[in-house]
């Protein structure tokens, strides 16, 4: 099964970023992966919203991750 | 699916090479052109190191990084003009944010693809089967 990273920009430069695909917490990694790429071509990703799928609130609630709403928080 | 998050941009110390792309992706498809040079209220030559000139804008824009700060800014003589002033900067910024968010997929092993979405939005789609 493919693992995909759709990200949609805006007109304003505002990001939507959708990863499909992902076992259990694996997707929270790659989107850090992204975030530190982006981050040395100067782009810096301040969250607005998030939007946890079965899959990682299963991980969550199998203990694999952190809280999610601990890790928003942070 | 694993999870959405959205999120706003800020660009500092944006890459010069992908900048300069940028800019010219944004002169092209609005059929002007990158210049090292624009024009002052007096329409004088100002000389920069990346300018761009798009009909509508006849004194042209210089793109610049704050050399303190990294911010990215737009320079010129904007009287009159402030709606196209507007969309060219919002296309810069988002050409610049799609062409490193298109990089960085690559990097982390996805093949990428990039189409046009509603509301002028660009989707990039980065599938991976490691």
């Amino acid at each position: 099964m493919p693992k995909i990273a759709k990200v949609t920009i805006g007109k304003d430069g505002s990001a939507r970023i959708e990863f499909e695909g992902f076992e259990g917490a694996t997707c929270l990694k790659a989107g850090d992966d992204l975030n530190t790429l982006l981050a040395q071509m100067g782009i810096t990703l301040e969250q607005t919203g998030f939007e946890a799928k079965p899959e990682l609130l299963a991980a969550e609630q199998a203990g694999e991750i952190i809280p999610l709403r601990q890790t928003i928080r942070e | 699916m694993s999870h959405i998050s959205t999120a706003k941009t800020q660009i500092k110390q944006p890459d010069p090479n992908l900048l300069r792309r940028a800019v010219e992706l944004v002169a092209g498809q609005q059929l002007g052109e990158v210049t090292g040079y624009y024009l002052d209220w007096n329409m004088r030559k100002q000389q920069t190191p990346l300018a761009l000139f798009v009909p509508n804008l006849k004194r042209g824009m210089a793109v610049v990084v704050d050399p303190t700060t990294g911010e990215l800014q737009f320079v010129g003589d904007f009287y009159g003009v402030q709606p196209i002033v507007a969309e060219i900067q919002g296309l810069i910024i988002q050409t610049y944010t799609s062409l490193a968010v298109m990089q960085a997929l690559a990097a982390q092993g996805y093949v990428v693809e990039a189409q046009e979405g509603t509301d002028g939005q660009m989707v990039l789609t980065g599938v991976t089967y490691a």
